[in-house]
């Protein structure tokens, strides 16, 4: 037996094990989008088919002829890149401050920042709710965007990603006459790249799949998104038509797959250690 | 999800109860008596639970019809909100913030309770007298929670009442050749359709849905007894052994092993699919998705049955769905008499008829079925029609704001006690007992 050969067969059981993961998060993927293209008699045979008789792509033409799939599309695409794009200006400079300076009530107000992030917005939406409603923005996106501005645990996660940068290279640059928001955007940032990218990636699945809150906080079809109308797919009375619903789902989840494929190794650095190199 | 609803609609009620002194009353119930007439384009709003599919688009179709035809230059938004549970905690949460809408479709006994007992809903009364609507047209049974101490704060709109369906061609190779009339006929049904294979039921011969305020409600209504006193402040099933026997029954029914116990998650769908699977005879279901499942069953191959739903003792049957009413709060009264012109096209047979034949609800009037959309479609298909007759047997739970807590500890207990079988029929209504105690108010 070549050395090679064993090495193979040792590393056998994990390879089985990882194999097995992989299929057990992939199958639920797959059954989704083979009963999209199923018919409802096909979709609740028993025992179930695992390869469709027929595609056929009825479930997706009375999907967008049911529903404004776009306008809806497109109120989640807003709210979710305004959320971003209002958590990333808060949060940066927040995560700066609490991991490079001192300042008289840091630790008081840094325990504020983390009592925030254990608040559930199920003890604090009737009072947004109220204030959105006396603000007359409920005819808007922006009972959906605003609440969001400050992200607690992205400015956690941050601080601590800014604290494993030595204080050396803070002072180097300084020693340059850097100005402190040269330090904090082209110094500070582009180490963090990877931790940037996991809150906006968090951030950008808990908005795309936020049902609870748009649920609370709109009440016309012009300003709901995608999680509410695919609610609206169900009914009580006749029963689930589950190629409707996954061909739904399939519209609903199609794009974040897409961002966690282009994401992904950003992710898997951000949790890996990294030394000063 | 069930849980995440009730969480939400617990905390949602407490909330706006909180807050509910802030809600302006411009027009409340106190000040009935005077009606004005819409003299000026209005826009008003509907809140409903009808999603996508027949349900929603009839609701779109009969709003556009309105908004279209009417010569005071009413306009009315729909928009759908969720389902019973989302909607009735959505309307509440408006009302404190005084951002609700015009017009809302409640679920009639967890609903209507619920935002009358904030006087949020307009006494219709005065209207219907100025402009003569007679309140016979509307079946008795369906109109329990409208007309309410001498108000009328509702009317029904997307009813449905549970009826028998079952697999022709199943009870025929049994040699059964009708419908059960009984319970002990139903037993003998289903016992001679299961079939079990190597020690394995592969076709039980019914299955009955965890809905006690539905069926258990209808069994003990049945046997002389009810769940809700008159007063709506007491539980007489509990007490007198009505719901010991029926609970009993059903935990031996299943048992027994011919009448299967529904799915933990979903229960309603997976029950249809098995249906359509022929793996389940027989059911209770509501006539709201009658019109699917003809539909469904022909494609499966199965030849359909409908029939009234099986009796202990006096014939009987529960009726459910939503009303809609006009809310009396933050709104003003040209709105309020806007909403109300667009209750009465509603209510017209025209409308009415349309919304039965597309979905599968009861009409809601008596003279709508004799117009010519519900002949024709009777004629067709027969099944309709035997939810309506069974209308002449509907009974419905007292009124009562304790009505949704008190199910919910029913559904609980019947869950332990038929899915979970980890307690017995005389433990079930000990513990509900204890619940009871908390639920309803001391005498």
């Amino acid at each position: 037996m070549t050395h090679d050969t064993e090495r193979r067969l040792r590393r056998l059981p994990s390879d089985l094990i990882k194999f097995a993961v992989v299929l057990l998060f992939l199958f639920p993927f797959y059954w989704m989008l083979i009963t999209s293209f199923k018919t409802y008699t096909e979709a609740i045979r028993f025992p179930p088919s695992l390869w469709p008789q027929h595609f056929n792509m009825t479930s997706y033409v009375t999907l967008l002829e049911k529903m404004n799939v776009l306008r809806y599309m497109k109120n989640t695409l807003i709210v979710t890149l305004s959320c971003i794009a209002m958590e990333m200006v808060v949060l940066v400079p927040a995560a700066y401050a609490f991991a490079k300076y001192e300042f008289a009530g840091k630790s008081l107000m840094f325990s504020l920042v983390l009592v925030a992030f254990m608040i559930p917005t199920q003890v604090t939406f009737i009072t947004v709710y109220i204030m959105m409603a006396r603000a007359r923005l409920l005819k808007t996106l922006l009972p959906q965007i605003i609440p969001f501005g400050a992200n607690a645990f992205g400015i956690f996660l941050l601080r601590q990603a800014f604290m494993q940068i030595p204080e050396e290279i803070v002072e180097s640059a300084r020693l340059d006459n850097a100005s402190e928001s040269k330090i904090m955007l082209q110094v500070m940032l582009p180490m963090c790249k990877s931790t940037i990218v996991t809150i906006a990636l968090f951030s950008f699945v808990s908005h795309w799949n936020n049902y609870f809150w748009p649920l609370v906080m709109t009440n016309s079809e012009a300003v709901q998104p995608l999680t509410i109308a695919m609610d609206k797919l169900k009914d009580v009375e006749v029963g689930i038509d589950w190629p409707l619903i996954m061909a739904g789902n399939i519209v609903l989840v199609a794009p974040i797959l897409i961002v966690f494929i282009f994401a992904s190794r950003k992710i898997i650095s951000a949790f890996a250690y990294r030394g000063i190199k | 999800m069930r849980k995440r609803s009730v969480l939400l609609l617990t905390m949602l009620l407490a909330g706006s109860f909180v807050f509910a002194n802030g809600a302006k009353e411009s027009g409340s119930s106190a000040q009935s008596g005077d009606t004005v007439t819409v003299n000026a384009p209005v826009t008003i709003t509907l809140w409903h639970t009808r999603g996508a599919g027949k349900n929603g688009e009839e609701m779109t179709a009969v709003t556009k019809k309105f908004n279209e035809t009417n010569k005071l230059g009413i306009t009315v938004e729909e928009s759908y909100q969720g389902n019973y549970v989302a909607t009735l905690a959505k309307t509440m949460q408006a009302i404190a913030a005084g951002t609700n809408p015009t017009m809302v479709l409640l679920e009639r006994a967890a609903g209507v309770p619920v935002v009358n007992d904030a006087g949020a809903l307009l006494d219709m009364m005065p209207y219907a007298k100025r402009d003569g609507m007679d309140l016979a047209n509307f079946p008795e049974a369906l109109m329990k929670y409208s007309l309410v101490d001498g108000k009328l704060i509702t009317l029904p709109y997307v009813r449905s009442t549970p009826v028998f369906y079952y697999n022709k061609g199943m009870y025929r190779e049994a040699g059964i050749v009708d419908a059960p009339k009984t319970i002990d006929e139903l037993i003998a049904a289903s016992k001679k359709i299961t079939k079990v294979e190597n020690g394995k039921t592969v076709v039980f011969g019914f299955e009955l849905l965890n809905d006690p305020a539905w069926f258990i409600q209808n069994m003990t209504y049945q046997l002389g007894s009810n769940m809700l006193s008159a007063d709506g402040k007491s539980a007489p099933s509990l007490e007198d052994g009505t719901l010991l026997k029926v609970l009993s029954a059903w935990r031996s029914w299943v048992d027994e092993g011919w009448c299967a116990a529904p799915a933990v998650t979903n229960a309603s769908n997976a029950l249809l699919d098995d249906f359509y699977n022929k793996r389940v005879g027989a059911f209770f279901y509501s006539t709201g998705g009658m019109a699917n499942i003809i539909k469904n069953s022909a494609e499966a191959g199965i030849e359909l049955g409908v029939a009234f739903l099986p009796t202990w003792d006096k014939p009987a049957a529960p009726v459910g769905g939503g009303n809609l009413g006009i809310l009396s709060v933050n709104t003003s009264k040209q709105e309020q008499a806007a909403a109300w012109e667009f209750m009465k096209f509603l209510m017209e047979d025209e409308q009415v008829a349309n919304n039965s034949a597309h979905t599968g609800y009861l009409p809601s009037t008596k003279s709508s079925i004799n117009h010519p959309i519900l002949k024709q479609q009777w004629a067709e298909h027969p099944e309709f029609r035997v939810a309506f007759d069974q209308l002449s047997i509907a009974q419905e739970i007292p009124y009562s704001i304790y009505k949704s807590q008190y199910e919910e500890q029913m559904t609980v207990v019947c869950s332990r006690l038929i899915q979970d079988r980890s307690i017995s029929p005389e433990q079930a209504i000990e513990e509900l007992k204890a619940e009871a105690v908390q639920i309803f108010p001391t005498k």
